[in-house]
């Protein structure tokens, strides 16, 4: 879906971004992630030439982004920033139905489209027509993810766009956000410097470093053979064993048969989940559920001490 | 919810209208200087009062209708002028191709405004003539510099991000001027229009130096014939005819800002809602 060949960019000083390649697929949830400076929000905007590679190519959709129009490549791209950069003077449906507008839809789908954002982002009605001074953080950059699905386009690039909000805000879109990427599989590519935000959402992760992209594959792989010790510290040092089990599903280590336990998990919680309520309860197995709440197992503490080979159970992004 | 339900409302809503017109300084004094322009004609028992020593202490030359249309046209068509120069050259000055020039284009309306008025029309005469153009030459090189001044400044202060997210959702140039940008920097631009408006109603009255019909005639005549009423008169009009139009500019502003309920309008207007 989108490829980057050997992307070099310098802003006249040390280069911001060197050499780097990688490939996404379509339908991921790419997370580029690493320190302050490292070089990954420029890689994002360069991806909807917002600023040119000095060497190098960029496909977007198997095309060269130096052959599309910019304006028409970017309206195909939905764009999300930390700041949210509503426009303050339009109201809160004008500014998600920005791009709508300007590819030129009509009133009625627009108006249509507006109605399937709200719900799909749980927006409350009543902020619709308030101007984007009136909305609280948590809100705005409720809204600014709504105007970056609302022309409904396949891939959308994410600028740190949660950095900025509290934790229940923060989880809570991001919940969302994986939500609406299983639904509805569009391509993401989403910069943060945060790990466990990272591990949280990414189906493929890449981390960054002065310019260079150091490791890229999915989560578990990176967790589970770090390249170099500057990745391992990035992905959590010490927690490393802990943030290990963050990939992986309950169900992967699912034992199908009855059960004494009395404390119940849902099948898809991590195993960093299960780890922590054993924690809490005490006790060293629990109670498997499905989705509908019928219990199809358990897991034991046991297993997850005795599990070895972690990359048998690629990750799986929650139904 | 409370503005939007008296909305509804045609009679609540023309009424309290009404409310806040009464309210507005600016009616007031729009009020006064209509009534300033009315009776001054027949204010020679009061203005002989004040100024005893004087025979004919009411100006009669030309009506204080006729001056105050004449003063309204001279500042008008300079401010019209300065603003159509000043906003363009504030617009080029902040775009990438013109960023260069913002150091160059600062200087030269800054001098432009220093440039003594009454230089300016000295220097015009020879070649303009006397009457009315000299005088708008010499208010409108004056006038440049506020809004200039203002139009850069506001379009500076639409925050990076804000440009940067219009940039990147896919609005061209154009659009991001004049749907992001401008709007944007309108209160500052506004602004600029209203010093440089009020400066040069107050500017203009040595236009009548140059031959032109301005409210600054009583005025000169006053000077030359040292009859205090006559300035008495022509200030008294002009400085209401100054802040008149400054508290009207300054209520056009407030409509056009987002979320007033003209500025709804106004959108609704334009098709913009749903």
């Amino acid at each position: 879906m989108i490829e980057l060949r050997g992307v070099s960019k310098s802003f006249g000083g040390p280069a911001a971004v060197c050499e780097l390649s990688v490939a996404i697929d379509k339908g991921s949830f790419f997370v580029l992630a690493g320190p302050s400076g490292c070089g990954k929000t420029t890689v994002l905007r360069m991806i909807n030439a917002l600023i040119a590679p000095d060497k190098g190519e960029i496909l977007v959709r198997g095309q060269d982004v130096r052959q599309v129009e910019p304006e028409s490549l970017r309206r195909s791209i939905g764009y999300v920033i930390q700041s949210g950069g509503l426009f303050p003077h339009w109201r809160v449906a004008d500014n998600i139905l920005a791009v709508p507008r300007l590819l030129g839809w009509s009133k009625a789908k627009c108006e249509a489209r507006l109605g399937e954002l709200v719900a799909l982002l749980h927006i409350k009605p009543a902020l619709i027509d308030r101007y984007p001074g009136q909305l609280s953080g948590g809100e705005q950059q409720r809204i600014g993810v709504a105007r970056a699905l609302a022309a409904d386009p396949d891939i959308i690039l994410m600028d740190e766009p949660f950095a900025a909000l509290d934790p229940v805000s923060r989880t809570a879109l991001q919940d969302e956000l994986r939500a609406i990427h299983a639904q509805t599989g569009k391509t993401i590519v989403f910069v943060t410097h945060d790990m466990d935000e990272a591990l949280r959402l990414a189906t493929g992760l890449g981390l960054m470093r002065e310019g260079r992209l150091l490791q890229s594959g999915s989560p578990a792989s990176l967790l589970n053979a770090p390249g170099c010790d500057f990745v391992r510290d990035f992905l959590g040092g010490k927690d490393l064993p802990l943030r290990q089990l963050e990939p992986v599903p309950v169900r992967a280590l699912l034992r199908r048969r009855w059960t004494s336990a009395s404390v119940a998990i849902p099948a898809d919680a991590t195993l960093k989940d299960a780890l922590r309520m054993m924690l809490a309860k005490h006790c060293a197995s629990l109670l498997v559920e499905d989705e509908n709440g019928a219990r199809i197992g358990e897991i034991r503490l046991s297993d997850i001490l005795a599990r070895r080979d972690q990359n048998r159970h690629p990750p799986k992004s929650q139904a | 919810m409370a503005e939007s339900a008296s909305s509804e409302d045609p009679d609540l809503n023309s009424l309290s209208l009404m409310l806040r017109v009464a309210r507005s300084p600016g009616a007031w004094l729009g009020v006064l200087l209509i009534s300033a322009i009315i009776l001054l004609p027949s204010a020679a028992p009061f203005m002989r009062w004040l100024f005893p020593d004087v025979p004919r202490p009411v100006y009669t030359r030309a009506s204080f209708f006729e001056l105050t249309i004449a003063h309204v046209e001279l500042t008008g068509a300079s401010s019209l002028a300065a603003a159509a120069l000043g906003i363009s050259l504030g617009i080029f000055i902040t775009r990438e191709s013109g960023r260069e020039f913002a150091p160059l284009a600062s200087a030269l309306t800054a001098t432009a405004q220093t440039l003594p008025p009454v230089a300016v029309l000295a220097l015009a005469i020879p070649s303009l003539g006397y009457g009315a153009a000299p005088v708008i030459v010499a208010l409108w090189l004056y006038a440049i510099f506020p809004i200039f001044e203002g139009t850069a400044t506001g379009l500076r202060a639409v925050p990076p991000e804000i440009r940067e997210a219009a940039r990147g959702i896919g609005f061209a140039p154009a659009d991001r001027l004049f749907k992001i940008e401008l709007p944007l920097a309108l209160p500052f631009i506004f602004a600029g229009l209203r010093s440089a408006v009020t400066i040069n109603i107050g500017t203009a009255a040595i236009g009548s130096a140059a031959g032109a019909l301005s409210l600054g005639s009583p005025i000169i005549e006053g000077l030359a014939a040292s009859n205090p009423a006559y300035i008495l008169e022509g200030a008294l009009v002009i400085a209401l005819l100054a802040i008149t139009i400054d508290r009207f500019l300054a209520w056009l502003e407030e409509l056009t800002r987002p979320g007033r309920t003209l500025f709804k309008r106004a959108c609704r207007a334009s098709g913009k809602d749903h």
